[in-house]
């Protein structure tokens, strides 16, 4: 089971954004996919959600190019979690959730108008308790904060039953006791089998979470590996053109990367 | 979190539009005993003139009225979820404007011969057709299918009323037809409406989910893993066909294509599965009570697009002032 990008390449217009970048998503694990504003981070994750096709290279789904395969078959294997999500109706959790088993509904139950039943049912109740969402199920998702926004939009990929799962920076808005909740989450996930892929700004809850970090600047792939290997100053200076600092957590001795201190120049920032 | 009648409210919206209709039909100009309409009601083969005014005039007109309120409430909770607009209505993506420019052809090139519900049929149908071929274009998103409709609407718009400036002779027929009626609508009207309106109804439920889906937005209904060109594609022109029919029977009625979808989601929540069958339920009762309005004032029959708007446009404001936030 995987989802493998090679050497796609995308663009808007006349300017690439992506040049020719290659990456598995392959184990349960999480992946973070980090790097500066622009990389062309969100973008490459639309790709391999199969949302945009690259203008050159192709995506594979277990070995069969992403174009060929039918958006049910996709969303079957591949969940996308959006940022956030602004909805224009009463949408409650619930609802939300049940969207996610909207790619296996069979002609005969949308023909007989069907309530959702059996397995359909159950995996809607099981991202429901997944998520400690069951409480909520009624409630309306515009009334919701930003956490439990989060969790529902998780909770509906959740109910998709697919092998991957692919965020675009869900904890953006969210405040640091949400962001680890996600991510502890996430955790939970990739041991119960999930290959999770998450983009993220926050580096040190990369190197908190993640088990491998890929680092995309400027539309390549700067640096791909192992919490330590990737979050390095030498590396980091590279990406992101910007002095950062990386200690290690006195518990359990991750990396942690907080910015230089006041007054410090960046000279090969462009 | 919005309240939910569910069932009951349908049981009791379907009482009160068979009580409307029955109303309906023992109100009219001229004046027969309630008892004696329902007698001739229950003789379907009757002779006699209570008969013909019962069978011929009264009853197709009423059941003309729930169709055509049933099929523009469909269209515009198919729009508004569509679009993810709520301000939506199904005459957004140019129909109403194609719809006029159809008649207006129709009038003035052969008044003689009525053919303004087979050219607004046609204007509307084109129209909605043109704003389809929008959608397929490489990245076109709601916002995009308004903004062609309104510049196709302008457009049509800016032809009917060149027509007009140089063809005085059918803007009495043209004006009054703009404000809509149900008087002209018989049996095979009816039929032909109960057809469309039954296709539209049936496959758009058949895509209820989708329509969720399509209702978070485009990108979220991907995610989930619809099809979103070829679905919004097959709604849309569902919507419009189904608008097109309306139009053709009955003109141009303001508010009921709007304010059907609002009263359906305030009862029975956002999920399309329930938005459908009550907003053609609240469509088809409320032109039923405007239509009776319409035709039962002292001062004779108005055209019924102005009860609907005098109606409909109090709602329309309250709505808007009361709306918080999240939208557009």
């Amino acid at each position: 089971m995987s989802i493998v990008a090679e050497h796609v390449h995308f663009g808007y217009g006349e300017s690439e954004v992506l040049h020719g970048v290659s990456l598995a998503v392959d184990q349960p694990e999480i992946l973070a996919l980090c790097g500066p504003n622009g990389a062309g981070k969100s973008t490459f994750l639309h790709l391999l959600g199969g949302l945009r096709r690259p203008t050159a290279g192709a995506v594979f789904l277990d070995g069969r190019p992403l174009a060929q395969v039918r958006p049910a078959t996709r969303a079957a294997r591949v969940a996308v979690v959006a940022q956030s999500l602004e909805t224009a109706f009463d949408v409650t959790v619930e609802d939300l959730v049940a969207l996610g088993r909207l790619h296996r509904l069979p002609l005969r139950d949308r023909l007989l108008l069907q309530p959702l039943h059996g397995e359909d049912r159950s995996a809607v109740e099981g991202a429901l308790d997944e998520l400690g969402l069951a409480p909520l199920r009624g409630r309306v998702i515009r009334e919701l904060s930003g956490g439990e926004r989060a969790r529902a939009l998780i909770a509906a990929a959740l109910a998709q039953g697919a092998d991957h799962m692919l965020l675009d920076e869900p904890t953006a808005h969210l405040d640091p006791a949400y962001r680890q909740e996600i991510l502890e989450i996430l955790r939970r996930l990739a041991a119960q089998g999930k290959r999770i892929l998450i983009v993220l700004h926050d580096l040190t809850l990369a190197g908190l979470y993640a088990d491998r970090v890929a680092l995309l600047a400027r539309g390549r792939l700067c640096a791909l590996g192992a919490v330590d290997e990737v979050l390095r100053e030498d590396v980091l200076r590279d990406v992101f053109r910007s002095p950062l600092r990386v200690l290690h957590h006195p518990e359990g001795g991750r990396p942690v990367v907080l910015p230089a201190p006041p007054g410090e120049d960046a000279p090969w920032r462009a | 979190m919005t309240s939910r009648w569910g069932a009951g409210a349908l049981w009791m919206m379907l009482s009160v539009l068979f009580a409307e209709m029955l109303g309906a039909l023992l109100i009219g100009p001229t004046g027969i005993a309630p008892g004696r309409v329902l007698s001739a009601l229950f003789q379907p083969g009757g002779h006699g003139v209570i008969s013909e005014i019962v069978w011929q005039i009264r009853l197709p007109r009423v059941i003309g009225a729930a169709l055509v309120g049933a099929a523009l409430g469909l269209a515009g909770a198919i729009m508004q979820a569509l679009l993810r607009n709520p301000l939506a209505d199904p005459y957004l993506i140019g129909t109403s404007s194609g719809a006029s420019l159809g008649a207006t052809v129709a009038q003035i090139a052969a008044p003689a011969l009525a053919l303004m519900p087979l050219g607004a049929f046609l204007g509307a149908a084109g129209a909605v057709l043109v704003a389809s071929a929008a959608t397929r274009a490489r990245g076109a998103g709601s916002v995009t299918i308004v903004l062609v409709g309104y510049a196709l609407s302008v457009i049509l718009g800016a032809v009917s009323s060149l027509l007009l400036t140089f063809n005085h002779s059918g803007l009495v027929a043209i004006y009054f037809w703009f404000l809509g009626g149900l008087g002209n609508v018989g049996w095979p009207q009816a039929a032909l409406l109960a057809a469309v309106l039954a296709l539209g109804f049936v496959l758009s439920l058949v895509y209820r989910r989708e329509l969720d889906a399509l209702a978070l937005g485009e990108r979220e209904a991907q995610y989930f893993g619809v099809d979103v060109g070829r679905t919004r594609l097959v709604l849309l022109l569902l919507a419009g066909l189904v608008t097109a029919v309306a139009v053709s029977a009955a003109g141009l009625i303001g508010f009921v294509g709007l304010v059907a979808p609002h009263v359906a989601r305030r009862v029975g929540g956002a999920q399309h599965g329930r938005t459908l069958v009550l907003s053609v339920v609240f469509g088809g009762a409320f032109l039923v009570l405007a239509d009776t309005v319409a035709r039962s004032l002292p001062v004779g029959e108005i055209p019924v697009g102005i009860v609907t708007a005098i109606l409909g446009g109090p709602f329309f404001i309250w709505l808007l002032l009361r709306r918080r936030g999240a939208l557009l």
